[in-house]
């Protein structure tokens, strides 16, 4: 399946890059996710962190990681990527690094500063053509701060700020189509459930020079409302409903890859969620579960 | 002014706990603030939160360092947290601790020669974990004396108007069984006055460094192992190796990269930092992870 060095899922077994002992959530797809990434790419990475949950990474004097790591405020992350990349590039022009030392710059940040407070340096980082990774975990809300929404929110989810009604009103922004109109050099969505595909998509964003960007589904255990342990069943879920389409933009062509012939409907995926809790009791909203199942199927017929 | 201060584990409701005393003082006409500390809470991880109660109007701000009553959902944090639990006894100081250590191994541990309460859990029902929320916060009313049983419930309802009925009249049923239960210790929690906080600054001004000594830096890699997330667990996954293929599923999938691979292929679990979320048993081909009760097997371990 992959040309790289990663051909089945056990290549992904061992050892991790990515230490253990944070304060992160017990069950948590954002560190999941991050932990992924660290095997496949190695250890010669610098993170630029924007704030977020996966701030409490590295909290001082303790570090999950195995190289440097970056604080910076929410709207900024890309900026703080661009000053990295050219310090390392002066350094190796004066001599002062080898090649072979270089750091591979990746930006981390929430859906809350990649969809909304931190949009506009992302964009203008991939105007510049900025040599970067960009990982989004996606945990769909300001996981951090107690789980409001923001603009990554799915229609109908309650959020601390959408607790009442119908749950959250807005519809979820399109960063994928916002990034890919941009023109990356390399633009995926991936998630941790689906190991192989995302070990796929990273292995060949590593091969292509500029801005390579990822939105990785991180499905959040103290958010959504569900137990830590169904981290991956729900992860599994939201790619075989076709909820979280896995597709990937390279040489200006979106390709999804992984098409799922008999999709499950979505209610299989949002019934396991406290945070849909409300479409099924006390009496099933079909309206809105249908209104949420035919976005997911207009979705699948218009590609 | 009462000065309590909760202490628990991210979801054993603590900040809820904070919220239904806090709404009890303000129905009996007590100035109020409660509010949790706002920080890193996880779920599993350490949790304050605290109320202050007054007839007067309340001044004073932010964390309360001087507590009337400590409480302590969850004993290990004794362990883990000691200093920050315990943190400024007075000589009037009551400890509230939910657990099933003896009084003097408790006494051993906390070691501030003060009034303890406990409750033992084999007194609460099974499923207490459940009702830390108003287990702890009807006994602090019960220690302050000054809130009827009345004003308790309205505030348990309050606070819980989101949730669903059924579970609303269990909160109150247990509520109302803690609250009858501590009628001795009624009043034993008694207000401090003032604290003085204003004092000369003793302004000291710092001479500006370089951002390469003024900027906290980490000069180690991997120093996270340090911390033993372990103590987080409430179940525990423990390997059933004659079922287990060594297939690393479980390896790949932990998000705390807990679990490593012995000599022989098959997954080891890292007790001192597996958070004990379970994703391991989830995703086992074999069903070779079973789930076990933590605190049973720490007991069995000590």
């Amino acid at each position: 399946m992959s040309e790289g060095l990663i051909k089945n899922i056990k290549d992904l077994a061992g050892e991790h890059n990515l230490a253990s002992g944070t304060s992160i959530c017990a069950g948590c797809g954002a560190l999941e996710t991050v932990k992924l990434f660290c095997d496949i790419l190695g250890k010669n990475t610098v993170f630029v962190n924007a704030a977020g949950c996966m701030t409490l990474l590295a909290i001082y004097p303790f570090t999950p990681f195995s190289g440097s790591w970056l604080y910076t405020a929410m709207a900024s992350a890309s900026a703080g990527a661009q000053g990295i990349r050219d310090a390392l590039d002066i350094l190796i022009k004066k001599g002062r690094l080898s090649a072979a030392e270089d750091l591979k710059v990746i930006v981390l940040t929430g859906d809350g500063s990649a969809y909304g407070m931190g949009l506009s340096a992302t964009s203008a980082a991939i105007d510049r053509c900025l040599d970067f990774y960009y990982l989004c975990y996606n945990n769909e809300g300001y996981g951090n701060t107690g789980h409001q929404d923001s603009a990554a929110t799915p229609y109908g989810a309650r959020t601390a700020t959408s607790s009442s009604g119908a749950g959250f009103i807005g519809r979820k922004k399109d960063l994928f189509s916002i990034w890919a109109a941009h023109k990356p050099a390399y633009l995926a969505t991936v998630i941790a459930a689906e190991p192989m595909d995302f070990a796929r998509k990273v292995e060949t964003a590593m091969k292509i020079k500029g801005p390579k960007m990822f939105i990785s589904l991180a499905p959040c255990p103290t958010g959504w409302h569900y137990e830590p342990h169904q981290t991956v069943s729900i992860g599994k879920l939201a790619v075989q409903t076709g909820i979280w389409p896995l597709k990937e933009y390279k040489d200006g062509k979106v390709t999804h890859t992984k098409v799922i012939k008999e999709k499950l409907p979505v209610e299989e995926y949002l019934k396991l969620q406290g945070r849909f809790e409300h479409l099924f009791t006390p009496e099933k909203n079909l309206v809105l579960i249908n209104e949420i199942q035919s976005s997911v199927d207009q979705y699948w017929i218009d590609i | 002014m009462y000065r309590i201060r909760f202490h628990g584990r991210g979801g054993e409701g603590m900040k809820t706990a904070s919220r239904i005393l806090g709404s009890s003082f303000f129905f009996e006409g007590f100035q109020v603030q409660d509010a949790p500390k706002y920080g890193a809470e996880r779920r599993g991880a350490p949790v304050s939160a605290y109320v202050r109660a007054d007839h007067k109007q309340i001044y004073e701000r932010g964390e309360i360092h001087k507590p009337d009553l400590i409480v302590i959902a969850d004993e290990t944090l004794l362990h883990v947290t000691r200093n920050t639990v315990l943190e400024g006894i007075h000589e009037n100081t009551v400890i509230f601790i939910i657990s099933a250590m003896s009084n003097s191994e408790l006494e051993e541990i906390i070691n501030s020669g003060k009034s303890i309460i406990k409750i033992d859990p084999a007194a609460l029902p099974e499923n207490y974990h459940r009702f830390l929320s108003p287990i702890t916060a009807s006994a602090s009313a019960c220690f302050t004396g000054k809130i009827q049983s009345s004003n308790l419930i309205r505030g348990v309802k309050d606070e819980l108007k989101t949730v669903k009925d059924d579970l609303i009249i269990e909160n109150v049923a247990i509520a109302e069984k803690i609250f009858n239960e501590m009628k001795s210790y009624s009043g034993i929690v008694t207000e401090t006055g003032e604290i003085t906080v204003l004092r000369d600054p003793q302004l000291i001004t710092l001479p500006l460094h370089n951002s390469s000594i003024a900027t906290p830096v980490i000069r180690t890699v991997s120093t996270s192992v340090k911390n033993q997330t372990g103590s987080w667990r409430t179940a525990r996954p423990v390997v059933l190796y004659e079922k287990c293929s060594g297939c690393m599923m479980c390896n790949v999938y932990c998000p705390d990269s807990a679990i490593t691979k012995n000599k022989d292929g098959f997954p080891v679990i890292d007790y001192n930092h597996c958070k004990g979320c379970l994703i391991c048993c989830e995703v086992c081909p074999s069903g070779a992870i079973r789930k076990e009760n933590e605190k049973i097997r720490r007991s069995e371990t000590v």
